[in-house]
């Protein structure tokens, strides 16, 4: 009689979860306002937008249970109402973006940032999101200074959490919500801040280069000046470095101050062989290594700088 | 947003195909502002703080200020003191109000550079169908002796517009697509006396370049100074510089004080070339060549540099 009774509600169970109702559908959109406080060294930067679902579901609270996972914090004010038998919620949300910023090319650099909001409560079995692409839009005039924003686009996928959250009913570590994503690319036209970053530098790099006019035996401006030159770099190096985040990529501004302080050694090192070759009483030899070694410095510094910003830029 | 102002017209029935209702104007609200103060300026992180008050007179109870206000190029707006009062049989609502706006400083004259600060306050739950501002011109005005430090307000004005958004914030009905919003916007011009400025930071990077002009006193063929002494006007420049950059936000624009630090380097540069080609004339033995080319050099860097530096100041 039990075993029976226990089939019965096994089967009565199986039968409701094969008609149970598809999940609600939230409608959702947003309006960009603004992007900024862009932090490259605190991988942060700031988003204002307008947020808005469309619902039929009473249980949805999106005041209390909106979560934006990647943001390091979330402020909101909301109004709610009603439009043709659909719940209709307006946040106006304001975040703390965590971005890590791909810094590879920079200046040269395009982000892509993103913006992923979840309800904490319902998963994608009760609640799946449908992006309002037609009318999510950000403000073209205020948006982004100095950036320019491409691709913007709104879309819904799916977020799996390899945990249930402490539910011990659950078969398996598994929980899966349904996202609503806000993606855009940003660029900025680079030229300006390349040479503001790395004027500098090449400037540190021609000081040291002039020290191959005076013969190769006049050691105060053959060692002083790449010396000079170098100390400029290094400066130049450490300056730019502190607007960039911490990162083990070996990034464009590591690779032209790398070349540079390079250039610089190649500078000392032709000048030590030349005075060596003076010393051992070599005057022509080492005339004519200074004349060659200057050469090959200098032009294998600018190919060296071309190539690794043609690579950067395209 | 917003705007859920169709949400309330829909509820009538009287309304044309584009959610206005039929034969009704919409509420004017007579805004005005005075500007206690503007201050913390801050370039590098592009924003600065406003303190003003703003008084509204309307006839519509459904107006609430105090919840349905907002600014949107700001980026903290600061709970406001309110003050509720009636005159005339209309609601009056004064507002004390603090926020931060994000502002795109036109830096590239920097020091001699001329700002102009906009703020945008909007209803955010009714559109220009049910609400239009209507600016209280002759009464707002800017406070000129609190208003702001070491800046001069010029252009003072209030004045009414509408900003169109390109979306129906959710609105799922047709022809509901986009949005208009009444606007009450407040400018100001603000300039600066930028001399003591401008002496202020390019004073260590005119004396790191005469350091380095100095080196042209002593003879060609005295080449600890000759050498010396540029490169420690360089450091001197480069370390000017990027005490100035800490000020500035980052920008792609190539400015007034990235040119003159350009040029700076490019004259300490020059100053080094010159000892360099009258070393080579004097170790040709060719002791008078050394010596024009080192009085020439000098005079061409020296004037070039006077020359370039009050061109590019005077087109600041």
């Amino acid at each position: 009689m039990i075993k029976r009774l226990i089939l019965g509600v096994i089967c009565l169970s199986l039968t409701f979860k094969g008609l149970a109702s598809p999940p609600d559908t939230v409608k959702a959109g947003a309006y960009v306002i603004s992007v900024h406080d862009i932090n490259f060294h605190d991988k942060e930067y700031t988003i204002r937008f307008w947020l808005w679902f469309l619902y039929k579901n009473k249980d949805f609270d999106f005041n209390k249970q909106l979560d934006v996972p990647n943001a390091k914090s979330i402020e909101s004010e909301i109004i709610t109402d009603s439009i043709e038998g659909s719940k209709w919620v307006i946040m106006k949300m304001k975040c703390v973006m965590k971005e890590n910023w791909r810094v590879g090319d920079f200046p040269f650099d395009s982000q892509h940032l993103h913006i992923q909001i979840e309800n904490t409560l319902f998963d994608k079995n009760t609640l799946v999101f449908k992006p309002d692409t037609a009318g999510s839009r950000f403000a073209r005039k205020i948006a982004i200074d100095g950036w320019t924003i491409n691709n913007f686009s709104v879309s819904s996928h799916n977020n799996e959490y390899e945990t249930s959250f402490g539910d011990h009913r659950a078969k398996q570590q598994l929980s899966d919500f349904a996202t609503f994503d806000i993606d855009m690319d940003i660029e900025r036209d680079a030229w300006g801040l390349f040479m503001k970053i790395f004027v500098g530098m090449y400037i540190a790099f021609l000081i040291a280069f002039i020290s191959f006019t005076p013969n190769p035996w006049e050691l105060e401006p053959r060692f002083g000046l790449p010396v000079g030159g170098l100390f400029a770099a290094v400066g130049n190096k450490y300056i730019i470095d502190s607007l960039l985040p911490e990162s083990s990529q070996f990034t464009l501004v590591d690779s032209l101050h790398t070349i540079t302080f390079f250039a610089i050694f190649a500078t000392l090192l032709v000048s030590a062989i030349c005075l060596k070759l003076h010393d051992r009483g070599h005057k022509e030899a080492c005339i004519r290594v200074s004349k060659v070694g200057s050469k090959i410095v200098m032009f294998g510094y600018i190919i060296a700088n071309v190539v690794l910003i043609a690579i950067a830029i395209f | 947003m917003k705007r859920l102002i169709f949400l309330i017209t829909l509820l009538a029935s009287s309304y044309t195909m584009y959610g206005r209702p039929l034969g009704s104007t919409p509420d004017s609200v007579k805004v005005g502002v005075y500007v206690i103060s503007v201050h913390d300026i801050n370039f590098h992180d592009k924003e600065y703080t406003i303190r003003f008050w703003m008084w509204f007179l309307h006839d519509n109870p459904e107006f609430d200020f105090k919840t349905q206000l907002d600014i949107p190029n700001a980026k903290e707006i600061d709970e406001p003191e309110v003050i509720y009062d009636t005159i005339n049989g209309k609601t009056w609502v004064q507002m004390k109000m603090k926020c931060v706006m994000k502002e795109n400083w036109v830096v590239h004259n920097f020091p001699f550079d001329k700002q102009h600060l906009r703020v945008r306050v909007e209803n955010i739950l009714f559109d220009r169908h049910k609400l239009v501002f209507k600016a209280d011109v002759r009464h707002s005005m800017f406070d000129d002796i609190e208003g702001m430090d070491g800046w001069t307000v010029k252009n003072f004005a209030v004045s009414e517009d509408t900003t169109r958004y390109n979306t129906g914030f959710g609105d799922p009905q047709p022809g509901h697509d986009a949005q208009t919003f009444s606007t009450f916007k407040i400018d100001m011009d603000i300039e600066r006396d930028a001399w003591g400025l401008f002496m202020k930071i390019f004073i260590g990077m005119y004396i790191a370049f005469l350091i380095a002009l100095v080196s042209f006193a002593s003879q060609p063929w005295e080449l600890e100074p000759r050498f010396g002494l540029p490169v420690g006007g360089l450091f001197a420049a480069v370390g000017n510089k990027y005490i100035i950059d800490s000020l500035l936000p980052e920008s792609p624009e190539f400015s007034l004080v990235d040119t003159l630090h350009s040029i700076t380097f490019i004259g300490i540069l020059s100053v080094l070339a010159v000892s360099a080609i009258s070393m080579k004339y004097y170790n040709a033995d060719n002791k008078e060549a050394c010596l024009r080319a080192n009085k020439i050099g000098s005079r061409i860097v020296l004037f070039a540099y006077v020359i370039v530096n009050i061109f590019f100041v005077a087109t600041a």
